[in-house]
């Protein structure tokens, strides 16, 4: 028995032994691929896309690859109403150089503000010949785009709370952001204040809750969550009639459905545990990776009763 | 199928079943009488399954079920039988009896407990039943098995699987398993009989299943037979424990996980057990979680209460099951999600014997599983499933004077599932569907020769789960198998058609999920199928020493499988592929106390086939060895030694990376020029594969009474060598994460 025994252990031994390679490589062979990554916005005739390339790093960890991937030398053209935008190549110091010592490269065209629900084309003729094409529609969010029903004046007599919507886009991702138009005394810039939507008390300390992404097409603020950020407004100065309130502003940028997608893929996890390792990479750009999406950026105006900016010693 | 050959189905049914019951009439009254009974172990009234009773001067006999019933039929009528009652670790029992024409002889037996503890129950007495047993694909698990096992952090009976050839798992972090070549969602799991829909804690770290309170395990590998549907790989039948019918009693265990009692006794006619366990530290699980904490709390409590009455109906028994199981994860911060999920089943069963051979068994139970995630104001997306069960089950069984068996059922599904998840790319799947599967089966098992058992049976679904589905008399027939080539190998083989109607909506990419959503197929799809062949080869060389041999082939169709491309809502949810699998299972057993070695090997292939791409699924893994080594050496003390080896299993590889524009909120400075992350560049999926998977694990026991309280002791240590197993790298960053490092863990039972 003792003589079966020190056979299977020495068995078992024998075939750690033999069992301990680990050599692995991670990488199947490397085949260059591009990207292009650009997002029409509304809010200025500055566009800017940027193009680089795929890489694979000598070990496992990418960060330790600082050679620049940007790709110069490519035509960048963009066609929107029939006609057409070229982009030139330029580039800009970088702010973060702790992965890369060289500039930014990126292309840009300084004419194009493209309107509301229209498409925006782009095609980009790498040096080696390879194109790179995508289309974006921009989000259907101007005239008409806020609901008749959002508050436009708020009185806390009248009103328990402030109700902003806007049309629904499908499954698009808006951000909304709600801001208090005020002015110091002695200054003429006018200041924002961003109001959040509620306010969690943790500890007995209140924590603002401001908009995020979402896909709903409204949010509503409480009476109560105005008046804390009123309050909060001022901070610790006490001279509340130093400060002029003048109005509330709510901005509403909605995405394109390119750019909700891929803004989805970027969060790989769907929550904090789950490990997925081949999670889908969203790209419109055919024949590469990358993202051509838009946003569209409307505003909305809500004027608040002289009483009730008074109330809290403002003027 | 259609509406015409599911009748002609039905008329075929009745006409074998009238042939049967007029055959049996006819042989019954030709002088020979049946002995039937439970068998118990004497201290503590539970019953005993799979226990050899032989009537010794006929050399027939018979095997208890997992009720501890054993039926003998066509016993001479004679006034004077030896039977004899047998069982590993209890004192065989010798009882004279006589046996009547045409009466069945009652005879409840009671063994004792010897307390030997090194011989596994699968060596069953003297090998003279079970002859022709046809049980390919079977293998039964007792709680020593569980308990001998090195255990990382509690003792599991899923992680226990995973020592058995053709059960893979896909890490140490998952108790999750995949048989033969199929995803976990094709796997059943029984508790007395009621479907559990996600038998996990904490992200599949462990089962629901605490070990304490099992009676019996009955793991089918494939080739099950017609009783069971709905599934199409494997099912795990857990019948817990009666409760100690002789006296109160109780026990305590904590582990660095858990604490959990058990509690059990008499009640008048009858006996009950309750059990309950709790998370209280979770820091252990960081070693599963690399590192990362989570705040795991889970639970899981159960009872079953069991009453049989002579005066109330004379051999009935009836037993009421509930279990509840929970895991939260609550995050006191407003911008970190809150996760939980829930299983609760509650069950009623009747058993009854009756005047003749026949007895019947008749069930109603309730399965819930609800799973949230609730993503407060963080990143995560809201995820809610709920699904309700409620099944109703009638089992007739009949056993001949030939000893053929006849058995026929019904069994109503009745099944609601409400399913809203947001996808990686934002995409909404809102699903709510139910429906009622209402299917028959019938199976004829010719147990007449003494060397040759079949088991040929239909399952037939008269109405299906899916609404529109164009086939509602799915008809599975199964056959299983056996031929005692010699006394000391038998041949075996089975071949059957196995669909399901219940499918979860999860991702096969994730190697660690809160959990698996479930939802009844949705309508654009088939219901799933399969079919199957086996064969196998069983020899004893002797009574200390067995080799079981088998080999499969599985093909898989429809097998609704998550759309990766899900990129609006209106999209498909999930999308049919096909799968095909095959491989060879060798199991080797040396029995000899104090000494027990086990080794199972397995050479596997398995593929899936998605839109016409087909590539290996993240679960297989060409070779497959485990050793398990026991010594007992005497004052119960015991040592096992385990070491498994896998070879790499598939996983994609990197084509490099890319730098991925990430932005959050584009309000802020414009980000377009320098807000770039690394993401890996995939290739053709799981081409590549994992450096080889090996572990070796040891544990010591000790057993020791201090007055009338008994302790047992264990320690365990996973990973001795501290092998660097690879889980996988992290995609952004190409990070290495490892399975299980070295990691002792220990716990203590008292038992009053």
């Amino acid at each position: 028995m003792k003589k079966l025994l020190i056979a299977i252990l020495t068995l078992i031994s024998i075939s750690i032994f033999y069992s301990c390679s680990n050599s692995l490589n991670p990488y199947a062979p490397f085949r260059e691929r591009y990207v292009l990554s650009g997002i029409i916005r509304s809010d200025t005739a500055l566009q800017v896309v940027t193009l680089s390339k795929s890489y694979q790093p000598a070990g496992f960890n990418p960060f330790a690859d600082s050679e620049n991937v940007a790709i110069i030398g490519a035509e960048v053209n963009v066609w929107y109403n029939d006609s057409l935008y070229i982009m030139r190549d330029s580039s800009i110091a970088r702010v973060d150089s702790s992965r890369y010592n060289s500039n930014v490269n990126f292309y840009y065209c300084k004419n194009l503000k493209p309107a509301p629900n229209s498409y925006v084309e782009i095609q980009a003729l790498l040096p080696n010949g390879l194109l790179l094409t995508s289309i974006t529609k921009t989000p259907d969010a101007g005239y008409g785009f806020f609901d008749q029903a959002s508050n436009n004046t708020f009185d806390p007599t009248q009103n328990s709370q402030i109700y902003v919507g806007w049309k629904d886009l499908g499954n698009v991702y808006y951000a909304p952001r709600i801001s208090i138009i005020y002015y110091r005394k002695g200054d003429t810039n006018p200041k924002n204040f961003y109001v959040p939507l509620s306010y969690f008390n943790q500890n007995d300390k209140l924590t603002p809750n401001y908009p995020q992404l979402t896909k709903i097409n409204f949010f509503t603020i409480d009476n109560s969550t105005l008046n804390e950020a009123m309050k909060e407004l001022s901070g610790t100065d006490k001279n509340k009639s130093d400060f002029t309130i003048s109005k509330i502003i709510v901005d509403v940028i909605a995405y394109d459905e390119n750019l909700s997608t891929y803004y989805s893929s970027l969060q790989q996890s769907v929550d904090g545990f789950t490990v997925n390792l081949d999670a889908a990479d969203y790209s419109n750009i055919t024949g590469g990776f990358g993202i051509f999406g838009s946003y569209y950026k409307a505003s909305f105006r809500i004027d608040l009763v002289r009483s009730y900016i008074n109330s809290f010693g403002y003027n | 199928m259609n509406y015409k050959s599911g009748e002609k189905s039905f008329l075929f049914l009745r006409l074998t079943l009238i042939f049967f019951f007029l055959s049996v009439t006819a042989l019954y009254s030709q002088g020979r009488g049946t002995i039937r009974g439970i068998v118990t172990d004497s201290t503590n009234g539970e019953a005993l399954a799979f226990c050899n009773v032989l009537v010794n001067e006929l050399n027939i006999g018979a095997s208890t079920d997992s009720h501890g019933l054993y039926i003998i039929t066509s016993v001479p009528a004679r006034s004077k039988y030896t039977l004899i009652v047998s069982y590993v670790g209890y004192q065989t029992k010798k009882i004279i009896l006589s046996v009547t024409k045409n009466k069945i002889t009652e005879l409840n037996v009671a063994l004792s407990p010897v307390g030997i503890k090194m011989e596994t129950v699968e060596t069953v007495g003297e090998k003279v039943i079970g002859k022709n047993a046809t049980d390919i694909g079977l293998q039964r698990i007792s709680m020593r098995d569980i308990e001998m096992l090195p255990k990382g952090v509690e003792a599991d009976v899923f992680r226990s699987l995973q020592y058995l050839p053709g059960v893979r798992s896909t890490g140490d972090v998952s108790a999750r398993y995949y048989v033969r070549g199929s995803s976990s969602n094709e796997n059943l799991v029984l508790l007395n009989g009621i479907t559990i829909y996600n038998p996990f804690h904490a992200f599949g770290m462990f089962s629901v299943i605490d070990p304490d309170m099992i009676n019996s395990v009955e793991f089918y590998k494939g080739g099950f037979t017609s009783e069971i549907g709905d599934r199409l790989s494997s099912v795990l039948d857990i019948i817990t424990k009666d409760g100690n019918k002789n006296t109160f009693a109780g026990s305590a265990t904590s582990s660095f996980l858990t604490g959990k009692v058990l509690f059990e006794g008499p009640i008048p006619n009858g006996s009950f057990m309750i059990t309950g366990r709790k998370s209280y530290y979770s820091e252990i699980l960081k070693k599963f979680l690399n590192d990362k904490s989570a705040p795991i709390d889970f639970y899981d409590m159960s009872f079953k209460l069991n009453y049989s009455n002579p005066n109330f109906i004379k051999g009935s028994k009836f037993d009421i099951t509930g279990f509840i199981s929970g895991d939260n994860l609550n995050n006191y911060s407003p911008y970190t999600e809150n996760m939980s999920w829930s299983n609760k089943l509650l069950g009623l069963d009747w058993f009854q014997l009756t005047d003749s051979p026949l007895y019947f068994e008749i069930g109603i139970s309730w399965s819930n599983f609800k799973g949230e995630v609730d993503p407060k104001l963080s990143s995560a997306k809201p995820k809610n499933n709920q699904l309700d069960d409620i099944t109703t089950k009638m089992d007739f069984n009949y056993i001949f004077p030939s000893k053929d068996e006849l058995s026929i059922g019904t069994e109503i599904k009745d099944v609601n599932t409400t399913l809203y998840l947001e996808n990686s790319l934002g995409a909404i799947s809102d699903i709510g569907s139910s429906g009622t599967n209402i299917s028959v089966y019938g199976k004829y098992k010719f147990l007449r020769y003494e060397n040759f058992g079949a088991d040929v049976g239909a399952r037939i679904a008269a109405v299906s789960l899916l609404s529109s589905s164009d086939n509602p008399f799915m008809i599975q027939p199964r056959v299983s198998m056996t031929y005692r080539i010699f006394p000391a190998i038998a041949l075996k083989g089975s071949w059957g058609i196995y669909e399901q109607e219940l499918t979860t909506l999860s991702d096969e990419n994730e190697v660690i999920s809160l959990f698996e959503p479930w939802i009844i197929i949705p309508d654009y799809l088939k219901p799933a199928g399969s079919i199957q062949y086996s064969i196998g080869m069983t020899t004893d060389f002797t009574s200390s020493i067995s080799l079981d041999v088998e080999s499969y082939y599985k093909i898989m169709k429809n097998i609704p499988t998550l759309n990766d491309n899900k990129v609006s809502s209106t999209d498909p949810d999930l999308i049919s592929a096909t799968g095909e699998s095959y491989g060879w299972e060798f199991l080797f057993r040396f029995n000899n106390n104090p000494f027990a070695f086990t080794a199972s090997y397995t050479l596997s292939w398995a593929y899936k086939d998605v839109n016409g791409w087909l590539y290996y699924p993240r679960y297989d893994s060409r070779n497959s060895i485990d050793l398990t080594l026991e010594y007992n050496f005497g004052n119960d003390w015991y040592a096992t030694i385990t070491w498994v080896y896998n070879t790499g299993l598939p996983f994609t590889q990197s084509l490099g990376f890319y730098n991925k524009l990430y932005f959050n909120d584009l309000y802020s400075d414009w980000q377009i020029y320098e807000n770039y992350q690394p993401l890996q560049i995939l290739s053709d999926k799981d081409l590549g594969r994992l450096p080889d998977y090996h572990r070796l694990d040891l544990s010591l026991s000790k057993s020791f009474n201090i007055s009338w309280v008994r302790f047992r002791l264990d320690a365990s240590i996973i990973n001795v060598y501290n092998r660097a197993n690879i889980f996988y790298f992290k995609r952004d960053t190409g990070e290495r994460v490892n399975m299980l490092p070295f990691l002792p863990t220990a716990t203590i039972k008292i038992e009053l």
